[in-house]
């Protein structure tokens, strides 16, 4: 009896994180702190909201990639597949994109369902491995994202100078966007600018203003006008396509999910890259896996028996409410992943259909803007006029790709570069360089 | 090799290097990543800069949105009787049909020394990942789709299919160079000609050991990342190697790119990915052995002039893989078009895919 009652619960998340995820930019994150201090008014048990908060992180995983794919409002796991989803949607097809999505999420689940009982043995030890070796796995990822940019327009003229200007348009503004983000990144971490009452929401503001809001201000001025979405039966992927971009999402979720600071998308890229992944459904399809991954695996490993590994924001906050030791929790756990992702993925197949259905009847204008207000109201409710400041920042920062057409990719610095510096104790240097100290 | 197996490839090198990963784990040191970026800079000096500053005669751009066909013969031939006529160089900038956001038009040059033709073919419409949506060849009007002109210079065009690409992104940059015996083809001639030189590894190697002794540190210290930059920089020209374009191994004394051992090719996707896999796992064997006391105890360890090695680890993470691997291309991989093509055109587009 004991065991059903934390199925429904880990369901019960499952529908409360999928209903949240809808919203655009609302992390679940940033809700699920206010469930935790719920709980003991409600009378639910530590470790019965442990497995709520499972169910949470399941529903969010597959259903935030509504807000990317239909209100171009991505976060920072989502934002690669915005190019891709949004001329899919352009052309009709974003139903489609949310079932490649979905079918990622399922592959990453079923791959970590599996594999669950060697990652209970292998865990902590490759957790004490990659952690002395932090810095540098976390400086190899950031350089490769900064020297991988290719310039995609060689221009035209035979002036060799004019052609230098027109291919590193491009890459400047990538470089640019790479500096700006790791400097406001160190500011807000090392700088301490938000208020202590914040401190749950500290990069909420910069990752709303780096990733969501450009997207959205570029649909206000181009005037996007969403066609009639057409509702397929069946994606437009192989079996190769779909076992290629799943394992490949699942080998780059798996690694950020160990290794902090790193993201889903970050591992999926270079996963991807190593697998010669080259479809833009497998590209998808991938994504989806490494999102399901990263964001379900962090918090699952604190369900890992006899060791505490406490990865991700909510882990953190979830782990002061209890800490699964017992190997039934675990297999429960496991069960629960299995059955939440169902569960979810059926969610985004309706969710998806209604909105792919009703998506051309508005003003795609008029949605960005409600949007970009709604994400300045969480703003200023969670991080105050400060949080506001630097939103307005990042989203300055954020624009840069999007004009000179270089790589969004560059924007996650706002996040490594400061942890990077912080795990090779080399933050106070920094900050004296930037007249921080 | 695709810049992240050239990257990863680096890395594990480097981290072979003695006291590298001591320094690594308990200096907090970035040596690592340094030498990973050596590994990827002979890419990034040529699609970044050298293909930039190299010199371009002429452009073929091609009408948009349906190009003539008979139009770009008729160009490409005048331009080898030209070369061949006046006796010099002419490098020739052929662009891309972009027709949407991620879209292009793809079109050919068929080059026949033997009957002196030059052949050009307009086809479909592709994405960026490499859909291609045969039904958009009916867009373009039949006459147009295909066009044919003759030149009378004696064209040497060593490669087996004798048709470059024109697809995604920008096109290729073709020489068209006199020699005595005819009209030499030479495609993307920037890349891998001074980039992809020992001599030029060793040099930049040098200049990082300036800097590293200026900063204070010891000669000890600073030939150590001597040996990093320089492992690192040459991992890459070695990877290729194992390729069929090769490089031009001595730059600036040697002028020509040596051929390759025609091993694999850079867009070969199981070669690259068993090369990142093996990186990874020598990244992760030399992890282990940096920290004490070992985090993973790996079986069937045994010493070897002071080296510890796992028999586990050798057979099983890099063996049987690509035991694996090599099956699975024997299998699968159906490779179309000149491998040659296909290594340069590929290397281009690979690092964005």
């Amino acid at each position: 009896m004991a065991i059903l009652a934390l199925f429904i619960y880990i369901i019960l998340g499952v529908l409360v994180g999928s209903l949240i995820s809808i919203l655009p930019s609302l992390h679940i994150y940033n809700v699920a702190p206010i469930f935790i201090l719920l709980a003991p008014e409600l009378g639910i048990a530590p470790d019965i909201m442990l497995f709520f908060l499972l169910g949470n992180v399941i529903g969010f995983a597959v259903m935030n990639s509504i807000s990317t794919i239909f209100f171009s409002a991505p976060d920072d796991t989502t934002f690669l597949v915005l190019m891709p989803s949004q001329i899919m949607l352009l052309n009709g097809r974003g139903f489609e994109v949310a079932l490649l999505m979905g079918t990622g999420c399922l592959i990453g689940a079923m791959i970590m369902v599996a594999i669950s009982p060697i990652i209970m043995y292998i865990l902590p030890k490759m957790m004490s491995l990659v952690m002395p070796n932090l810095h540098w796995i976390l400086a190899m990822f950031l350089f490769y994202i900064l020297l991988s940019e290719f310039p995609k327009d060689i221009g035209v003229g035979t002036n060799r100078w004019e052609r230098f200007k027109n291919g590193w348009k491009n890459l400047a503004g990538g470089y640019l966007t790479f500096a700006l983000a790791s400097i406001l990144g160190f500011i807000i971490m090392y700088g301490n600018i938000m208020p202590v009452e914040a401190a749950y929401f500290g990069m909420l503001p910069a990752l709303i203003g780096v990733f969501a809001i450009p997207s959205l201000i570029m649909n206000i001025i181009s005037r996007t006008e969403v066609p009639k979405q057409r509702i397929q039966r069946s994606v437009d992927a192989t079996i190769v396509d779909i076992v290629k971009g799943g394992l490949a999402g699942f080998s780059g979720g798996f690694f950020a999910a160990i290794v902090p600071a790193l993201t889903g998308g970050m591992g999926s890229v270079i996963a991807g890259q190593a697998t010669g992944q080259r479809e833009e459904s497998q590209f998808i399809i991938s994504m989806g896996a490494s999102r399901f991954v990263y964001y379900v695996g962090a918090f699952f490993l604190l369900f890992v028996p006899r060791y505490t590994v406490v990865r991700g924001g909510l882990a953190n906050l979830a782990a002061t409410l209890y800490i699964p030791q017992e190997y039934h929790e675990f297999y429960i756990a496991v069960a629960g992943i299995a059955i939440g992702c169902v569960v979810a993925f059926l969610l985004l197949v309706v969710v998806s259909y209604l909105l792919a259905k009703v998506i051309h009847k508005v003003r795609y204008d008029y949605v960005s803007i409600a949007i970009i207000v709604i994400l300045a109201l969480i703003t200023f409710a969670t991080t105050g006029v400060i949080g506001i400041i630097v939103m307005i920042v990042a989203t300055g920062i954020g624009l840069i790709p999007l004009i000179t057409g270089s790589r969004r990719l560059n924007c996650i610095a706002i996040i490594i570069f400061p942890l990077m510096l912080g795990m090779a104790g080399l933050s106070g240097e920094f900050a004296s360089l930037i007249g921080l100290r | 090799m695709k810049g992240v197996t050239h990257y990863f490839f680096a890395a594990a090198l480097v981290s072979l290097i003695p006291s590298v990963m001591a320094m690594a784990v308990y200096e907090r040191s970035f040596i690592i990543v340094l030498g990973a970026i050596a590994g990827i800079l002979p890419d990034y000096i040529d699609f970044k800069i050298v293909r930039f500053l190299w010199p371009i005669d002429i452009e073929i751009m091609p009408d948009w949105p349906i190009p003539d066909a008979q139009k770009i013969a008729e160009q490409v031939s005048k331009i080898i009787d030209d070369v061949w006529e006046e006796k010099k160089t002419i490098t020739v900038q052929f662009h891309t049909i972009k027709t949407g956001p991620n879209t292009w038009r793809q079109w050919f040059i068929y080059l026949d020394p033997d009957k002196q033709i030059v052949k050009v073919g307009v086809g479909a419409i592709r994405t960026f990942g490499g859909r291609i949506y045969r039904s958009t060849i009916d867009d373009i009007p039949k006459e147009k789709r295909v066009g044919e002109a003759r030149f009378g210079a004696p064209l040497i065009y060593g490669y087996k299919d004798r048709t470059i690409r024109m697809e995604i992104l920008s096109g290729p940059t073709v020489s068209f160079v006199p020699t005595e015996e005819g009209v030499e083809v030479v495609f993307l001639p920037w890349h891998r000609y001074m980039s992809h030189s020992i001599t030029l590894g060793a040099l930049l190697s040098a200049i990082v050991m300036m800097i590293v002794l200026a900063l204070g540190c010891t000669f000890l210290r600073s030939l150590i990342y001597f040996a990093v930059f320089f492992v690192g920089f040459s991992s890459h020209i070695l990877a290729d190697q194992f390729g069929h374009m090769g490089s031009n191994l001595f730059w600036p004394f040697t002028k020509k790119r040596v051929e390759g051992f025609k091993i694999t090719e850079s867009a070969d996707p199981y070669a690259n990915f068993g090369l990142f896999w093996t990186s990874l796992v020598i990244l992760f064997w030399r992890m282990n052995m940096s920290i004490e006391p070992r985090p993973i105890e790996l079986p069937w360890t045994y010493t070897l002039m002071g080296i510890e090695i796992s028999l586990f680890l050798v057979a099983y993470l890099i063996i049987v893989p690509w035991l694996a691997l090599i099956l699975l291309r024997i299998q699968f991989w159906r490779p179309t078009g000149d491998p040659y093509l296909r290594d340069m055109l590929m290397e281009e587009t690979a690092e964005l895919m």
